[in-house]
């Protein structure tokens, strides 16, 4: 009896002791869980951090410019891609931007010509082959008006406040430091806003619109004839995703006028589908390789596409992928592309990277293009 | 001593949390609050453009990137634009100077713009 009542005792105390143990080695496993765990998710967020903040996107080999000439042999497929692409010149994300060494950068509103300069020597700091600088200043479109104000382009009378008007502005902007101006806008007619393009007939707009250029570009800013080939701000159905027009020769008029003067250095074109003079077959006009190759058959300045992240334009096509290569299949030089992320920015470059390799789209074009946008820098251009 | 239940409810929590992180890294849609209000409304994403006496009626697809290059983004007010003979209240108003275009939206344009990924 008593060895029954010892051993009764033995175990349950063995009982109690493995007990112990087995909770013991549960609260290890638990705290050895734990810490692992822990370590995900410390890594984890902090991928995601730095993704969010474009950090994980490599950076492009440094180009090399001897006395001012670049070799377009010496550029990478993504650096060539990536000189044809603006994007909106976030501060926050200049460093991502800069190292994919972008084309340019568009500049929105800011407080004051200190945080436009700041931003704008930010951006510019330490590139080898620089950032375009965009803006869209037209009068009633004016990212500055917060501390200065310009004359409207449906105020202007002559030739001479035309030129003045552009003469004013140039200096306004080549002191900031921009490179772009996306103006004037030779839209025969504004019947949206009333106030972003010249008051007349074809002839007036045409000349005012040309004096306007002379006097920009002489102060050293690249003049933006837009938005080719006409009639988008005329057109204003709220409920389409894209609107379409027929295009006139009338519409045609004040850019074969500029390009006949050869005064513009830029020409945007818009997301319009359009029928008639210029027909962009059921496309977005900037979409449309016929559109660019008639306009490249007789004009050789900068061709640059409307901002192709505006939702018409991206809800037209079936993903983001198809958007962006139809655009670059196009043929325009520059592709303006405002999306905010700039891992979207750096995924756009690596898809055209890849159809340029699967032969869909030609490196001759990236070539040519590239040429144009670095000659416009002031580069000379070995090819 | 922490107990073996509330390191398993630590542990999943943080499980939880790594899915979610996860998730977000691949950039995968989850479901927002902003996009099941945005269903919820059953207006239409208004969007208006002023410019002095001037009010037109825009495409909304066109006005978010426009909303994200304005000095003040969302001012909330509290207007209505009679446009066409037809009322449109809008809640936002975007706008960078005095001379210039100012841009008015609802909240079901404010969430579509946001949805989309705009700076709005």
């Amino acid at each position: 009896m008593e060895k029954r009542g010892k051993k009764s005792k033995f175990t349950s105390k063995s009982k109690k002791v493995l007990s112990k143990l087995k909770k013991k080695s549960k609260g290890k496993v638990g705290l050895y869980l734990f810490v692992f765990l822990l370590t995900i998710n410390v890594v984890l967020a902090g991928l995601t951090v730095a993704k969010s903040r474009g950090l994980l996107i490599p950076g492009q080999p440094d180009p090399v410019v001897i006395d001012n000439v670049v070799d377009l042999d010496d550029l990478t497929l993504e650096q060539k891609i990536a000189q044809m692409v603006v994007v909106l010149g976030v501060e926050y994300y200049s460093n991502p931007l800069k190292r994919m060494q972008l084309g340019g950068i568009h500049l929105h509103a800011m407080k004051g010509i200190e945080q436009f300069h700041k931003v704008v020597g930010k951006f510019q700091e330490g590139m080898e082959i620089p950032f375009f600088v965009t803006v869209d200043l037209e009068g009633c479109v004016n990212p500055f008006s917060s501390f200065m104000e310009f004359q409207l382009a449906s105020e202007v009378e002559s030739i001479g406040d035309s030129f003045q008007k552009g003469k004013s502005e140039g200096k306004f902007l080549s002191e900031l430091g921009a490179t772009i101006n996306f103006a004037p806008v030779v839209d025969l007619d504004d019947q949206i806003w009333n106030c972003r393009s010249f008051k007349g007939d074809k002839e007036k707009v045409s000349e005012l619109a040309n004096a306007y250029v002379l006097g920009l570009q002489d102060e050293g800013i690249i003049a933006t004839a837009k938005h080719y080939p006409g009639k988008t701000l005329v057109i204003k159905d709220p409920h389409k995703f894209l609107a379409a027009a027929e295009i006139t020769e009338d519409d045609l008029y004040p850019y074969d006028f500029l390009i006949e003067k050869d005064s513009i250095k830029a020409i945007m074109i818009s997301h319009l589908i359009t029928y008639g003079k210029v027909n962009s077959e059921g496309k977005p006009s900037d979409a449309s390789q016929r559109i660019t190759d008639e306009l490249i058959a007789k004009y050789d300045g900068l061709i640059v596409t409307d901002e192709i992240n505006m939702l018409g334009m991206r809800n037209f096509y079936g993903s983001l992928d198809e958007m962006y290569l139809e655009v670059f299949k196009a043929g325009p030089d520059i592709v303006l592309n405002f999306n905010s992320d700039p891992n979207e920015i750096y995924r756009m470059i690596l898809l055209i990277k890849e159809a340029v390799k699967d032969g869909d789209i030609s490196e001759k074009r990236i070539d040519a293009s590239v040429k144009k946008i670095l000659e416009a820098k002031g580069f000379i251009v070995k090819d | 001593m922490v107990s073996a239940r509330i390191w398993s409810v630590i542990n999943i929590s943080l499980v939880l949390v790594a899915f979610v992180l996860f998730l977000n890294f691949l950039e995968t849609d989850v479901p927002t609050v902003g996009a099941a209000l945005f269903q919820l409304d059953d207006n239409d994403a208004i969007c208006i453009s002023t410019y002095g006496d001037q009010e037109s009626l825009l495409n909304i697809d066109f006005c978010c990137p426009e909303l994200q290059q304005q000095l003040v983004k969302g001012e909330k007010v509290s207007t209505n634009f009679l446009l066409d003979g037809e009322q449109f209240a809008v809640q936002k108003r975007y706008f960078t100077g005095e001379n210039t275009i100012d841009y008015f939206i609802n909240m079901k344009g404010y969430r579509y713009c946001k949805n989309n990924g705009f700076l709005v």
